[in-house]
């Protein structure tokens, strides 16, 4: 059973894939994008990647997999895409909504009596986005947080206890 | 006939070739450089940037209008520079940086080169007709409802050199290759074993969209009929020429790219008949001579 909501959760991925800091609406985006790599190629930590075979359709267009090597909100990519695929106008990092934090507190270590402060200190909207309950706990602020997956990378839990979920819904 | 020999054409070719081999490299640099923080140049041929100029393959800009149905200023504008250079100077894009066209042509040189008997068959034909330019126009005017009816990035496939040169870029950076890559291998394969270049001569719409911009002002090919010596059915000209086009011939455009190879050609052959124009020529069939080869030193068939 484990493998089929493993499954489930893969292609749930696959299909509202983390897009770019300033991406339009995702059937926007896939009708604007024209894979012109340019954001790929300025993006200093090479977060963004051509996306691979198994996203079918959505094959090359660019991605971040947070797990991988997160968003670090630097704001390099939106104004070099020539067809408004990434909003230009986008300067301030605090106005970017690409996914949201979310954290299973089964796993957070603060929650199951481990110190742990990773995601708080490395979050790039300091000490909005995410905050600590009663100097202990992490939450996330669901209107400040810009989904950019900072955290995800960091977490040193053994299974990742905060996760992003893209903001591009797959049922609209 | 006095003849003069001219270099003329011979140079534009030595630019022509730096100018392909200059455009390969640089689409090899900048990914590298991109990848060690210089950003002076970014894209592909799908768009790039050099600095803050940003320049769009016209037929990209057509598919973001097409699907999107709105009108994005900036990319309007990243079409100056391409437009102003198709009406200038015809698809000179085609013939001297397109990566796919440097490919096609430097596999049709070891075609030539080691399966001679099969190239002879293929690249001599009698050429008495250019193609007719309705089915170029026919297939673009088809991608494009295509692309409509499916509301799919479809041009995105079909950009030989958007691919070649973004799947470079993600093999140089990360390693990997996208299935993309497929329809350039697919390309050469096809204009390998039917010996001739389908692709770039009747289906790649970035050349029909680049053609469209073309005026009667443009940079053309002028025949002068009484200096030309080869009367043949079958010219050095055309034997030259990358696409088995006769220069001599109504329906040169949109197909010509204006590499070129058939002046140098003409003007090893001593005659200097055919000469680059910017404005209105006329062609008329010329090819009422005899059906005797013209026999030059230069000739290749002369001297078979």
């Amino acid at each position: 059973m484990k493998w089929l909501i493993q499954l489930i959760e893969e292609l749930a991925e696959i299909r509202s894939p983390l897009r770019p800091p300033g991406a339009v609406h995702e059937e926007e985006f896939i009708n604007r994008c024209i894979r012109c790599n340019k954001c790929i190629q300025i993006c200093p930590y090479h977060s963004i990647i051509a996306a691979p075979l198994s996203h079918g359709k959505k094959v090359s267009l660019p991605v971040i997999v947070p797990k991988d090597i997160p968003c670090y909100v630097c704001m390099k990519c939106p104004p070099v895409c020539p067809t408004g695929a990434l909003d230009n106008t986008l300067v301030n990092k605090q106005n970017v909504a690409m996914g949201l934090a979310v954290i299973n507190e089964d796993l957070c270590l603060p929650y199951n009596g481990i110190i742990c402060r990773a995601c708080f200190e490395r979050c790039p909207i300091y000490r909005e986005a995410i905050t600590l309950k009663d100097e202990l706990y992490p939450q996330v602020h669901t209107d400040k947080c810009t989904g950019c997956g900072v955290c995800e990378s960091v977490c040193p839990a053994e299974e990742t206890a905060i996760t992003i979920k893209s903001n591009h819904k797959i049922f609209v | 006939m006095k003849k003069n020999k001219t270099t003329t054409y011979h140079k534009i070719q030595c630019v022509r070739r730096s100018v392909q081999t200059l455009a390969i490299l640089l689409f090899l640099a900048i990914p590298m450089a991109n990848w060690f923080g210089i950003h002076l140049v970014i894209g592909t041929l799908y768009s790039i940037s050099i600095g803050d100029m940003v320049i769009s393959d016209p037929l990209m800009v057509l598919q973001t209008v097409l699907l999107t149905k709105q009108i994005y200023l900036p990319l309007l504008l990243s079409l100056l520079i391409p437009v102003a250079l198709a009406a200038l100077l015809g698809r000179v894009f085609c013939g001297w940086i397109c990566p796919q066209n440097s490919l096609s042509e430097w596999v049709n040189a070891l075609q030539k080169k080691y399966f001679y008997k099969r190239w002879r068959r293929h690249n001599m034909p009698v050429v008495r007709t250019n193609p007719n330019p309705l089915v170029y126009w026919g297939m673009l005017l088809g991608f494009i409802m295509l692309t409509s009816v499916l509301g799919y990035s479809l041009f995105n496939y079909l950009s030989a050199p958007g691919i070649l040169t973004s799947q470079t870029a993600r093999l140089l950076t990360t390693g990997t290759l996208g299935i993309e890559i497929c329809i350039v291998f697919l390309i050469v394969l096809a204009e390998f074993i039917l010996g001739y270049r389908i692709w770039c001569k009747t289906i790649c719409p970035v050349g029909a969209m680049l053609a469209l911009f073309k005026t009667r002002s443009s940079l053309q090919i002028q025949h002068d009929v009484s200096k030309c010596d080869c009367k043949g059915e079958t010219s050095p000209c055309t034997v030259v020429c990358p696409l088995n086009l006769s220069p001599k011939q109504e329906n040169l455009y949109p197909f010509c790219m204006n590499c070129g190879l058939c002046l140098d050609m003409c003007e090893k052959t001593g005659n200097s008949s055919l000469s680059f124009v910017m404005g209105n020529v006329n062609r008329g069939n010329s090819l009422q001579g005899s059906s005797s080869l013209c026999g030059s030193d230069a000739c290749p068939i002369g001297k078979e």
